[in-house]
């Protein structure tokens, strides 16, 4: 059995460890209430350019008109290689947050009967295809949780200019989407080519016919980046709220933890100490006695 | 007297302004200048880098420097979606002219044709803030 310091020790250190937890975790709660509302502020935006997207794409006969030169993000060609675009944390701490999204970008791949190829944001995800030998073609990290438009910019640059040269001919986004702080669902979605988001409520709606200006083409030259942008920047928000969110958890846990294992230090702490005490007092008392014999 | 119409700009951090009496927006597409009133036909406009006007009910009128995006009019309401959008008060205008300064030199100092084309981009963004903030101050 451990002596009362070395327990007395061990307890101040799990003690620490528990506070800085803590702290962690009302930082992450802070941060992910902020995400949240990130998140809110974003929607008003993504749902209109998705309905500017499907009003100018309702005329299919225009759709199938278009020079696939000038519109290389609408291009349907023959798949032969396939990108994947894995969105994961920065940092660790945050529970199983990263190996769910990797799980879930693994099980993709290996589904995948193509060449994969891979661009990446946070450093996990690097770190992780890099290390297993997948070809890593682009990597974005620094701003995990707490994505900009312009980290969404920069990765759709990459992501079209890949798509442009035929570098790849489809590409799907593998993220987290946050439910709640409990529940994050990792979720693959094709992005590219951009598929016009088909009207949910177009039966019951009459169909407005827009005047263009200057035209259907032009518009929609500008509208598909703007929309692989928009998806892409609501999916960075999603995976730093889920980031956040179980960054949380993780930390609620471990400071639960960390309380548990103090208290039960305690109590052998208190053991120890006490056992102490008991044989101090038995040799003192043994001594006595030795003593007052040898007297008689 | 012209009847006021809905008037939202959104980017993509937040919804910008939204107001219920504008009656008049001028704006300027890629191919040239337009003007929408109340009970327009639904348009969806492509936008270029230009200032953006708004005119109230009670004649007031408002600025925006609009970097690029759409103007969707429909239904009585009118909806700017842009990447950037401020408004004219906002514009920190010595930022704006150490921006305009910075792009001249760098296009002077010929460098290679991206770093040209994206010197003139913001060289346009920086001249179109500086003219927004001078017209929102005028009055």
């Amino acid at each position: 059995m451990a002596t009362a310091r070395e327990i007395h020790r061990h307890m101040k250190s799990i003690g620490n460890i528990g506070k800085i937890t803590k702290a962690m975790k009302m930082v992450a709660a802070a941060r992910l209430r902020r995400a949240q509302e990130k998140a809110a502020a974003s929607r008003p935006y993504a749902l209109k350019i998705k309905e500017v997207l499907s009003n100018v794409a309702a005329d299919t006969s225009v759709i199938a008109g278009l020079n696939p030169k000038e519109h290389p993000l609408l291009q349907h060609r023959e798949v032969k290689r396939v990108g994947y675009l894995v969105l994961c944390s920065d940092k660790g701490l945050a529970g199983a947050y990263s190996a769910n999204a990797l799980k879930k970008a693994v099980a993709e791949i290996s589904k995948c009967e193509h060449e994969v190829l891979i661009i990446t944001s946070g450093r996990k995800a690097k770190e992780y295809f890099a290390r297993r030998g997948y070809n890593v073609v682009s990597s974005h990290f620094g701003f995990s949780d707490r994505p900009t438009y312009e980290d969404a910019v920069d990765i759709a640059h990459d992501a079209m200019e890949a798509f442009a040269s035929e570098q790849i001919d489809e590409l799907h986004i593998v993220y987290t989407l946050f439910k709640n702080v409990l529940s994050q669902v990792p979720t693959s979605e094709l992005i590219l080519p951009v598929k016009p988001p088909e009207d949910v409520d177009s039966s019951n709606k009459i169909q407005e016919s827009f005047i263009f200006e200057p035209s259907q083409d032009e518009a929609l030259k500008i509208l598909a980046p703007k929309y692989l942008q928009t998806i892409i920047y609501a999916a960075l928000v999603q995976s730093a709220a889920s980031e956040l969110g179980s960054r949380m958890t993780a930390m609620s846990s471990a400071t639960d933890n960390a309380g548990k294992l103090v208290q039960s230090l305690q109590l052998s702490y208190n053991k120890a100490r006490q056992a102490g005490i008991t044989r101090e007092l038995n040799e003192i008392v043994g001594g006595v006695e030795a003593l007052a014999q040898s007297n008689h | 007297m012209a009847t006021p119409f809905e008037f939202e700009i959104v980017t993509p951090d937040k919804s910008l302004f939204y107001s219920k009496d504008v009656t008049y927006v001028g704006f300027k597409t890629i191919t040239g200048s337009m003007g929408i009133e109340s009970r327009h036909l639904p348009v969806i406009a492509t936008l270029a880098v230009a200032p953006l006007k708004c005119v109230f009910a009670d004649g007031t009128e408002k600025y925006f420097a609009v970097c690029g995006g759409f103007l969707e009019m429909s239904k009585e309401k009118c909806t700017v979606l842009a990447t950037i959008a401020e408004p004219g008060e906002d514009i920190d205008l010595a930022r704006a002219n150490a921006a305009k300064e910075r792009a001249e030199t760098r296009l002077s100092t010929q460098q290679k044709d991206i770093v040209a084309s994206r010197a003139e981009m913001s060289l346009k963004r920086a001249i179109m803030r500086i003219n927004v903030s001078k017209m929102s101050h005028r009055k």
